[in-house]
């Protein structure tokens, strides 16, 4: 843009002048100086030659005024707001033509301007912040102007980052609060029924320790009867014995009295002999007779002893009677306490099966109350990733345990099966959003909140499966 | 024009730093004007510009599929950007970062093309050179008409493979001082 000075319009205006001004002098000196003949021809030739140069001047100012007007239909333009016009062909037009080249420069660097404002304008309000406008090439004020709208479209962009966070942020504590307070609601409850369970299965305890001690008493009673049988059967064999010694007894006597018999047999058989050979001596039979009153004597004595005898025979006989009963007594005795004995026993076992399905429900429902936790911390774990606009993969505890502890002791239940599909969609879902969430260019909020939206659908699916699991598991 | 170019001994002249260099042309792409820095530096006077197409400095190196891409562009009203290699009238050549905007008179109707060039940078030419040469060595194994799309679907997907659009590869190549800030 050098400012190269053109004489071109100045030296021709002069020219003019000095042709206008001779013609001046030669009319005033022809006037003056000229005889009447000539001077009527001389200013004729003048007045002609003055009439030449203005149609000169005119012809020659006319493309000038082209120009000029080209120039004020461009300002005119201009002013209307169309910045697109300039002028063209201005050789050999010197000032005009320099005038009109600086306007074309200024019309170039305001359309340019204008461009670089309008586009990057344009493209923020589509929410696009990445066409910033470039100042380079463009002198003072302009360039300025530029950079600060670009500060200005900086700090826009920033600000949107922020609004998009916060609510997405709003949006995401808005679906997220009511979901943890109803997981955590759920998880409180697992912990009562836990909590409810093992007061059963310490009233069940309780109750098998009582079992146990009527047990013991029960046994130490049947030690004693047990001890008393014994004692019984001693005094019932002390008793045989001396019954078998009564009976030696018995033996002999019977022995004598059958001696006796015999010896009278003898002396009847003899008396009746004598009684035969002499009838009249009597004196023979008397010596007779009084050997049988003799044996009378000793048979009756006999008699008394035997009789004796069998009278501490049948004492004893009833005191053995009597022992032997009081032995039936304490064995019936026994038998009942073997019986409670046994149904104690049977109770107790009864009790251990029960108290063992307990423990394994709350083992079972402590696994699944921890599992519970886990994916509700996965899940803000999630949330929180979001918000921070972190890519970071996040590892999923459940998606192992449902592959190893979780189908060892729930494989079987039909609750099982639905599991591992929903804990994938919420995986797929955590992936999606977070990938959504890390576009750094847009953060698309309707996007990332539908996203959760579904996931929290599943979630809330899994927490439902987790129970039903358990349910299914201890039906019986 | 190309009989009396030499590349042998053709040499690099450049933009300076506060220069602009600004083009019009109507809506077929004929000039209708040129400002002095583009008359002194592509050494044309403006009677041999005026009326005539714009591919009069058209250089071989360029890729036909930049321009499909640049006519694409405008034509759906959007401003197009470019590291563009012309020739000057003496078959030297100079480097410029274009950028193109249609133009619309009041009544909202296409009146031609405002292009603005200005000093690219060492750091985008040496970017441009080989994927233009890629262009270039593609164009010429097809015929004429297929060309220059098929080079311009080449480009395209080729920026996509790096994650960009074409827009945001060209903005990616400006130095820093182009513009003050720059976004993520
Ligand atoms: C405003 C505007 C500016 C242009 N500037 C150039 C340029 O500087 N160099 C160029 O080779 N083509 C330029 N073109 C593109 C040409 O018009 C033409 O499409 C291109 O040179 C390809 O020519 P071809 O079709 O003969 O291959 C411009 C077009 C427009 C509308």
């Amino acid at each position: 843009m050098a400012r190269r000075t053109s004489p071109f319009l100045r030296t021709r205006l002069g020219f003019w002048l000095i042709g206008f001004n001779v013609l001046t002098i030669c009319t005033v000196l022809a006037s003056l100086l000229l005889p009447d003949s000539w001077r009527l021809a001389v200013e004729v030739f003048l007045v002609l030659l003055s009439l030449l140069l203005s149609g000169m001047i005119w012809l020659g100012s006319g493309r000038i005024f082209t120009v000029l007007n080209t120039l004020h239909e461009q300002l005119g333009y201009a002013c209307d707001g169309e910045l697109h016009h300039r002028a063209s062909r201005t050789r050999d037009m010197g000032e005009v033509g320099l005038v009109a080249w600086e306007l074309n420069d200024f019309l170039d660097l305001v359309e340019t301007y204008f461009k670089e404002i309008n586009t990057s304008f344009r493209r923020v309000s589509e929410n696009d912040y990445s066409r910033r406008p470039l100042s380079q090439g463009l002198p003072g004020m302009f360039a300025e102007s530029l950079q600060n709208v670009d500060s200005a479209i900086q700090a826009m962009a920033d600000n949107d980052g922020y609004i998009r966070k916060n609510r997405l942020s709003s949006q995401l504590a808005a679906l997220n609060n009511p979901h943890l307070r109803h997981n955590l609601a759920s998880n409180q409850n697992d912990l009562t029924q836990i909590s409810t369970a093992m007061d059963q299965v310490s009233s069940i305890t309780r109750d098998t320790a009582s079992t146990s001690r009527d047990s013991l008493e029960s046994a130490t009673l049947l030690t004693g009867h047990m001890d008393t049988i014994a004692g019984s059967v001693v005094s019932m064999n002390e008793a045989s014995t001396a019954l078998a010694q009564e009976w030696t007894g018995i033996e002999s006597s019977l022995a004598a009295i059958s001696a006796i018999a015999d010896q009278t047999n003898l002396l009847a058989l003899n008396a009746a002999i004598e009684a035969a050979r002499a009838g009249e001596m009597g004196r023979g039979f008397a010596v007779v007779a009084d050997e049988v009153r003799k044996l009378a004597e000793r048979s009756k004595d006999t008699a008394h002893r035997v009789q004796s005898v069998l009278g501490s025979l049948s004492s004893r006989i009833s005191d053995m009677h009597a022992r032997a009963s009081e032995a039936g007594t304490v064995a019936a005795e026994v038998k009942a306490s073997v019986e409670t004995f046994h149904q104690r026993f049977a109770t107790l076992a009864e009790q251990s099966d029960t108290v063992l399905g307990q423990v394994q429900r709350v083992r079972d429902m402590s696994q699944v109350s921890l599992q519970k936790v886990g994916h509700v911390m996965y899940k803000q774990m999630a949330y929180h990733a979001i918000e921070e606009g972190a890519g970071l993969p996040l590892s999923n505890d459940l998606t192992s345990w449902c592959q190893g502890e979780g189908r060892n002791s729930f494989g079987a239940t039909r609750a099982f099966g639905q599991l591992a599909p929903a804990d994938e969609r919420v995986g797929k879902g955590v992936e999606l959003a977070l990938s959504t969430a890390s576009n750094k260019q847009t953060l698309d909020e309707d996007a990332i909140i539908q996203h959760m939206r579904v996931l929290e659908q599943d979630s809330a699916q899994i927490l439902q499966l987790l129970d039903r699991m358990v349910e299914e598991k201890h039906l019986h | 024009m190309a009989s009396q170019i030499h590349p042998s001994q053709s040499r690099e002249v450049q933009l300076k730093e506060d220069e602009l260099i600004v083009t019009k042309t109507d809506s077929t792409g004929h000039i209708t004007y040129a400002n002095r820095v583009f008359m002194q530096l592509a050494e044309y006077p403006e009677s041999e510009l005026l009326g005539k197409p714009h591919n009069l400095i058209r250089h071989p190196d360029m890729p036909r599929g930049v321009y499909r891409l640049m006519w694409k562009t405008l034509q759906a009203g959007r401003e197009f950007f470019g590291v563009v290699k012309n020739y000057t009238a003496s078959g030297n050549y100079y480097w410029v970062l274009a950028n193109v905007t249609p133009d619309y008179d009041s009544k909202n109707k296409l009146e031609g093309y405002f292009s603005v060039r200005r000093p690219p940078g060492r750091r985008a030419v040496e970017t441009v050179i080989p994927i233009y040469a890629r262009m270039c060595q593609l164009e010429s194994t097809l015929n004429k008409a297929s060309a220059p799309d098929a080079s311009m679907e080449w480009l395209l997907a080729e920026l996509d493979k790096q994650g960009h659009s074409y827009e945001s590869f060209v903005l990616s190549l400006l130095d820093p001082h182009l513009s003050t800030g720059r976004s993520a």
